[in-house]
């Protein structure tokens, strides 16, 4: 396993994908030696019943894994979904709301302004601040927004994978019986959260935490039971929370990935140790931007920078094309920047070793002198 | 030089792993073919010296979309999709197809018939009730389960949008050998747990659905052939995930599909070719099923298989003990000899085999060779 580890490493690219995206090489080395014969059972964890004790303890450690990595207070259900972040667009206001209740969303970037289309269909929501005026660069001082008095909840995206916009601190919603939801599709688990100050944390696995196909919901379990009549069985909170995530077949060995993965996040000493490992990468990433004297740009505000999504531009703006190229002949890859945006984007989540974030950097600089 | 050493280690693994392996007789997820196991195993890590995982690329790269691409040409291939057909890989199981079909083909005034011949066509007319008004023309409730109808005595609502019918009822194990022709509108089928098994005319359908974790991959994916001109009139409603249109015109690609689910769909996709096309495994799984079922047959009432013999599934076989007092040690003794997951469904109780595609001739045999060998230790 060693041998392989070290060989394997040396043909592995560094893969700045935005999602799916680079899963810890530990995690996959040991999905591999399991894949046909899980722990002796004589089978893959892809063909074990759902309702069978062995999933049953795979889904129940996750579960338990990811508690103890966020602190979920028990007040709180833990969901492992299907249908990705973009279905809880919709299983949000369907489970939160009446048609006629008042919602407010903070738009921060693309996937805070989906959020706020989708439940258009279900209530009434309403855009208490947009950063799209200012190319999603900022998020708001939490004094300023004018909240509605009796909004149902407070929305926000707390880290925008495409324009690389983070909260680092979260609002408080001013309704008393509302409460603030927050996608974390691409900063979870990748620093502590006290949870108890959200009503519901939401994210798809496939950046930090396992492969595409799982998304987990984190509900305080007060806010469950009151969903629409015209909600899909498989959108509806209380049967999920009711046959713990076992309503239906779930995606097993998705949640396998993400239990290896806690696991592993466990052992690396938790999140507050994760973050400082974050820190240091994307603190070495901005700096080699900030310190090109404008050779590359980052245009986010540097208070609200992502830790995790790191998009960037060249002044010269018809280098970056060969940027992109070259740096994939230097085996890393995905660099490009979501086509809404342009430029280039580094992804660095947790999986990501430092080692890739350094290699990045000495290209850059490397790029920079032979083009300056 | 690391992925040669996998790909070896996996193969001599195999060898060690043929040996270990259990017969699983698990109605879903179920048993996946062997060699599509090793291959997934020796790629895991690093697939085709991409240097990354499946699990870790990007779904707009151009590997993903080489696998999407061929999972959806090879599926054309084996169900000979005409070309007037969608293939959408969705998320949610069939069980949120029961929402999503209503939502995009009916209006909410709009009737759908139903003939249920089990739990899930029934969980399906449930599920439509609260998107359009749902009519079931026929159910096998009263008889537990064990028919389907003959198609001239259905009393069809003339203007029903569609007629929706459960291909396979996992449970009960009965299954439809032909299908009815809607008066009006078009025929609806959920093939979740007989998809791929045999061969089937695509074009007397308007939509046929299925989850994969059956016959086709591991759980997480969910696949919906559909009829071009019926996607585009979603009600107000519909969440986008729901949305035919959406996924159509995405290459369902709207969002981040269950990438590794469906590569693994791929790989099954590419073995059922191999094995020379739906007609060869459908041979197969008919030589399985006719052999336990003629040890139930033959066991002058010692085990019993409750379906109508017409309408007996190719794919789960449910059978009790007429001395039920023992059907928990036949189990549990079966699991001992490595044949597990044989417990039926706890709304059925007896036994239940679930004998899929990937389950080999040699599980069948080692089955039949045990119940006859558990009759003559207690007759």
């Amino acid at each position: 396993a060693s041998a392989s580890t070290t060989v394997g490493s040396e043909q592995r690219v560094i893969n700045f994908a935005a999602g799916p995206a680079a899963l810890p090489e530990n995690v996959l080395l040991k999905a591999q030696s399991d894949l046909y014969n899980w722990r002796g059972s004589g089978m893959s964890v892809m063909e074990m019943s759902h309702r069978g004790k062995e999933f049953l303890s795979i889904i129940q450690k996750a579960e338990s894994d990811l508690r103890q990595l966020l602190e979920i207070p028990s007040e709180y259900s833990v969901l492992f979904l299907q249908g990705g972040a973009t279905t809880q667009f919709a299983a949000l206001p369907l489970n939160l709301c009446k048609s006629d209740d008042s919602v407010d969303y903070i738009v921060t970037g693309s996937w805070g302004d989906k959020a706020f289309k989708e439940a258009k269909k279900y209530c009434n929501p309403k855009v208490i601040w947009s950063g799209k005026s200012e190319k999603y660069t900022k998020v708001p001082t939490f004094d300023g927004l004018e909240q509605s008095s009796d909004a149902k909840y407070l929305h926000i995206c707390a880290n925008e994978t495409i324009h690389g916009v983070e909260f680092k601190d979260y609002p408080l919603v001013e309704n008393p019986d509302g409460v603030l939801i927050a996608d974390m599709s691409s900063n979870f688990c990748s620093k502590p959260v006290d949870v108890s100050k959200f009503g519901v944390i939401y994210a798809g696995a496939q950046k930090n935490v396992g492969p595409s196909g799982v998304t987990i919901v984190i509900i305080r379990k007060d806010l469950i039971g009151n969903a629409r009549d015209i909600t899909p069985v498989m959108l509806d909170y209380k049967i999920h929370d009711e046959n713990s995530s076992l309503y239906n077949t779930p995606p097993c060995f998705g949640i396998y990935m993400c239990g290896l993965v806690f696991d592993d996040l466990l052992e690396q000493g938790g999140l507050k140790e994760v973050e400082k490992k974050n820190q240091r990468k994307a603190e070495l990433l901005y700096n080699a931007i900030d310190e090109s004297r404008g050779f590359f740009r980052c245009p986010v505000e540097k208070s609200v920078r992502s830790l995790m999504n790191v998009p960037f531009t060249l002044e010269k703006s018809e280098l970056e094309a060969e940027f992109i190229k070259e740096a994939a002949k230097e085996k890393m890859v995905q660099l490009k920047g979501h086509r809404s945006v342009g430029g280039m984007r580094a992804s660095i989540y947790n999986a990501m070793p430092l080692a890739g974030v350094e290699k990045l950097v000495a290209f850059m600089k490397d790029f920079q002198a032979r083009h300056a």
